[in-house]
């Protein structure tokens, strides 16, 4: 210490005591850019670096000796930084490069980033070193504020104890009053009372200085409410109390130090604009004559948050220096110094990174959660007690527990009480790591209903994989359950045959009624064994095909009348329908057992068949003696009688072709009615039809037009008992009229044959149905007429088997005309 | 000279029938023997053989059309014309294949079966 605090002259002497130094060895292989300054405890230069010729065109000795403060520009200048008597271990104060403006040898300034060490208290070197680094053009258009600050420094503090900030504030306070500074602080009575402990300790005497307005202390609270106005500092009163209070500490020219924590005050409020205000009027002070020095300090645990992060650049702007929290400031040297701040940005960088991730997680967690909540399936969780974590809406919904009640209570309170071992079994599963997929099981709600439900449970595991509990998702399948039930009973009650076939025809499934009808046994169905085409006849395939088509073009098929053959051989009559399965190539079905029904229309048949016979015996009788009374009343030439006797003829005439009619129509219906095929001329068949049935009636006259010159194929009886029934009818039906039109005519390969009346006509409504077996029209004025209405069933059968084609005109009123159709043979086939 | 008449065999089981056909054919010069026995038939003399023989198809307890293919089998009725007749129309064929020689359909109409009747004489 000793050997620094003398003059020294010439320049061996600090080169001896620098190379024993490595740290600052780098300084003395200075580049011509750089000034190295070493300063003494007094601020007494003691060596300088030969660049000083250059950079500022002094001499060695020009400097050596003379006090540091010559040097730097008073504005950059601080006397307790560049010592003053008291050399305190100040290394909580390290001076990073700052900008220093230094005299050249011409009186002109020239800007330089200095930094200044304090190592005094280091062996070997004893000295305050100043680095001067000459500065680019940029630095010579450093914001406007910053260059302001220099005029006056503005610095801050972030500690993260209290005891760093004493440190701190006790030195910068001790060395401002030991160096003859006046020193202002403002702060938190526990603050200012355990600085003046201090203070004290080393000897100060603060009441003197008190008493000469050289120490002024004030409370930071009361301070900062003399001039806040609605939660901001009011500029004009902020200058005037604390204006106030710098003119008297300024007094005599002294500097002013300040120390002031209402900022943080503001901060810890929660006023962060009121703060970062005050920090600026802080700055617009320094346009105040009297300079100063301001030291503020924050707790670095105000900007915890990461929601500070701006702020917390702004008020570092706002300062001059920026003194990092302690952590830092233990740091020795430049390169641990620079380590430190090359970690710190890593760190920052992971953290940052960390963050993303995290906050990419947590949407993806919020994304999942909300799909959870939106989800019409009940959603749970449970650790591997059976304890229920979770519970979402659709949970509440189905089970009737809102979320509050049931999380924290075990999930059998939701099973049935005989199935509580469910939960041993689900769980044994689930700790193996496997999952239970449409399990099938029952449920009780909250309000005791039970549900029919289908779950699945999965093993919920944490990050390393390790199952920590299960996920259960439910559906209600209750009344899924229940019409299947349903189906289920009308497929087990077996009133009726019902199937599943495939498209292709493979019975799939079948109920007990069916397979009871066709003989088979349920082995036999489930091993495919049952065939469609198999278990039809032959004859009935064209029709099962076409049942087929159009099942899958419109749906479904049927009803329709087949046969099945039964396993035994015999044939079994059944009514057969059937439906799409929606998106399936099956089908569902039923067949109905009719061999009764068709027992019983064929005992009616052969009763109408025997019945006609046992009709025709008395009638042919009654004709027999007839015709002889005839003969017999012909010889005796009595008119008379011969007329009653022609009369009667006709009626029993009458009665024979309806009992004809009758016959016929059980025989078509059982498909015993026999057409031959012959080769006939209409046009003559037509004529002598019209001269039997123009003999029977006086009242209308029968007109013929038109000529076919055809020949058709077909039963030539047959066809005349349609012309007849048609001719019959026409006369029946216009009783008020006196002719009936028939008219032939051959058009392509067809015949047509139209009969035509003036009479009453038939309404629209009955134009179709009129040809329906038994369908009679009744109106009121219709059922006057008699008939069995079997004639145009008869005749519409007839004419169709012929492979033609019947259809009647009408109008009410008007009177009907009654077509048919016959095709016409190509020429080879004659 | 007396033309000989012929005589006709009616094997019908109603009796009004048997009835209006005797006095019918007596009125147009025919023998008439009348029987509802289907036995008769069988038991037929050579020396008493009809000229023709109406034969219903539905006899009781017989069928008309068996008695027919026993006629047209043996030797001595082969020649002997036969004619058929029926409530059913259907019954033609099956009748005709049996071997009559014709057929009328019940209810007779007179001139018809008249005029049949001398066809096959």
């Amino acid at each position: 210490m000793t050997v620094a605090s003398n003059k020294i002259h010439g320049s061996s002497e600090p080169k001896a005591v620098f190379r024993q130094n490595g740290q600052l060895s780098h300084s003395l292989s200075s580049n011509g850019s750089e000034v190295v300054v070493l300063v003494n405890a007094e601020g007494t230069v003691t060596y300088v670096s030969p660049s000083i010729i250059t950079l500022l065109g002094y001499t060695l000795e020009e400097i050596v000796g003379c006090h540091i403060r010559f040097l730097i520009h008073p504005d950059d200048f601080d006397a307790t930084q560049w010592g003053s008597g008291k050399t305190e271990a100040d290394s909580s104060l390290y001076d990073e490069y700052r900008e220093y403006r230094l005299r050249c040898k011409d009186g002109s300034w020239r800007s330089f980033e200095g930094s200044r060490t304090n190592l005094l208290q280091v062996p070997g070197v004893g000295a305050i070193v100043g680095t001067f680094r000459t500065v680019t053009q940029q630095k010579l258009t450093l914001p406007v504020q910053r260059s302001q600050m220099h005029a006056s420094e503005h610095f801050v503090q972030f500690y993260e104890e209290d005891e760093s900030l004493l440190d701190s504030l006790s030195s910068f306070i001790g060395t401002g009053l030991a160096a003859g500074d006046a020193c202002v602080v403002v702060a938190t009575m526990e603050h200012r009372k355990r600085l003046e402990e201090r203070l004290k300790a080393t000897g100060l005497d603060l009441n003197a200085a008190q008493a000469r307005d050289e120490y002024i202390a004030r409370d930071a609270g009361e301070t900062l409410s003399l001039f806040m106005v609605d939660g901001l500092p009011a500029p004009e009163c902020f200058t005037e109390v604390i204006g106030g209070i710098i003119e008297r500490a300024a007094q005599n020219r002294r500097h002013v130090r300040i120390f002031g924590e209402m900022v943080a005050l503001l901060w810890m409020e929660e006023n962060q604009s009121a703060a970062i205000r005050l920090e600026e009027l802080w700055n617009d002070l320094h346009h105040n004559p009297h300079h100063f020095s301001l030291f503020c300090s924050y707790p670095m645990h105000c900007f915890a948050s990461e929601t500070y992060g701006r702020q917390f650049a702004e008020i570092c702007l706002q300062h001059s220096h920026v003194l990092p929290a302690e952590s830092y400031s233990a740091l020795l040297n430049a390169d641990e110094r620079l380590r430190a701040i090359s970690l710190l940005q890593q760190k920052a960088r992971s953290l940052e990174a960390e963050i993303a991730a995290r906050k990419q997680a947590e949407e993806a967690l919020l994304y999942m959660a909300a799909i959870v909540e939106s989800s019409d399936d009940a959603i749970l969780s449970k650790n591997l007690d059976g304890i229920i974590t979770s519970w979402n809406a659709a949970a509440e919904r189905m089970y009737g527990y809102s979320a509050q009640e049931i999380v924290g209570l075990p999930v059998t309170v939701l099973f049935l009480p005989e199935r509580q071992e469910e939960f041993t079994q689900i769980m044994t599963r689930i700790l193996q790591g496997e999952s239970v997929d449409h399990y099938e099981t029952k449920r009780v709600r909250k309000d005791g209903i039970v549900l029919t439900v289908s779950i699945t449970v999965s093993p919920i595991k944490d990050n390393t994989g390790v199952i920590i509990g299960a996920s259960a998702i439910a559906r209600d399948i209750t009344e899924q359950k229940r019409l299947e039930a349903i189906f289920r009973q009308l497929f087990d009650s077996n009133l009726i045959g019902v199937f599943v076939l495939d498209f292709a025809g493979t019975f799939l499934d079948a109920n007990n009624a069916l397979l009871d009808l066709l003989g088979y046994t349920r082995t036999e169905l489930q091993a495919g064994v049952m065939q469609r085409d198999t278990l039809t006849p032959p004859e009935f395939h064209l029709l099962s095909q076409e049942a087929m088509g159009k099942l899958q073009e419109t749906g479904s098929f049927g009803p329709y009348e087949k046969e099945y053959l039964h396993k035994s051989g015999r044939r079994v009559p059944v009514l057969l329908a059937a439906t799409r399965i929606e998106q399936t190539n099956t089908c569902l079905g039923f067949a109905l057992d009719i061999t009764e029904r068709k027992e019983l229309d064929k005992r009616k048949d052969e009763f109408i068949s025997m019945a006609s016979h046992e009709l025709k015996t008395p009638v042919t009788s009654l004709k027999g003696f007839l015709n002889l009374l005839q003969r017999s009343l012909t010889v005796q030439g009595d008119e008379k009688a011969l007329h009653y006797l022609t009369r009667m003829n006709t009626q029993v005439n009458r009665l024979t072709n309806l009992i004809n009619d009758l016959l016929d129509l059980s025989k078509m219906h059982t498909g015993k009615l026999a057409y031959r095929e012959e080769l006939f001329a209409m046009d003559a068949l037509v004529q002598e039809i019209m001269e039997n049935v123009q003999e029977t009636t006086q009242t209308h006259r029968l007109l013929l037009e038109g000529q076919t010159q055809a020949e058709v194929l077909g039963d030539r009886d047959r066809i005349g008992q349609v012309l007849i029934n048609f001719l019959n009818n026409a006369i029946k039906y216009s009783p008020q009229a006196d002719i009936v039109r028939v008219r032939v005519a051959k058009e392509q390969n067809k015949v047509l044959v139209s009969v035509q009346d003036f009479g009453i006509g038939i309404a629209q409504e009955h134009q179709q149905k009129i040809f329906e077996r038994f369908y009679q029209v009744s109106d009121s004025e219709e059922k006057t007429y008699p008939g069995l209405g079997i004639g145009l069933y008869i005749s519409f059968d007839i004419i169709k088997r012929h492979g033609g084609q019947v259809w009647v005109e009408s109008q009410k009123g008007k009177g009907s005309t009654f077509h048919f159709a016959l095709p016409l043979v190509e020429e080879e086939r004659r | 000279m007396q033309v000989k008449q012929k005589k006709i065999l009616v094997v019908e089981d109603d009796p009004d029938i048997l009835e209006f056909l005797q006095v019918l054919f007596a009125q147009e010069g025919y023998i008439v023997a009348t029987t509802d026995k289907a036995e008769y038939i069988e038991n037929l003399q050579e020396s008493c053989l009809p000229d023709l023989i109406l034969i219903d198809v539905s006899l009781s307890g017989k069928d008309g059309r068996d008695i027919v293919k026993y006629l047209k089998s043996q030797e001595e009725t082969r020649f002997m014309p036969v004619i058929m007749f029926s409530a059913h129309l259907g019954a033609e064929e099956t009748a005709r294949a049996a071997g009559t020689d014709d057929f009328v359909a019940k209810p007779f109409e007179m001139d018809e079966l008249l005029e049949k009747i001398a066809k096959h004489f």
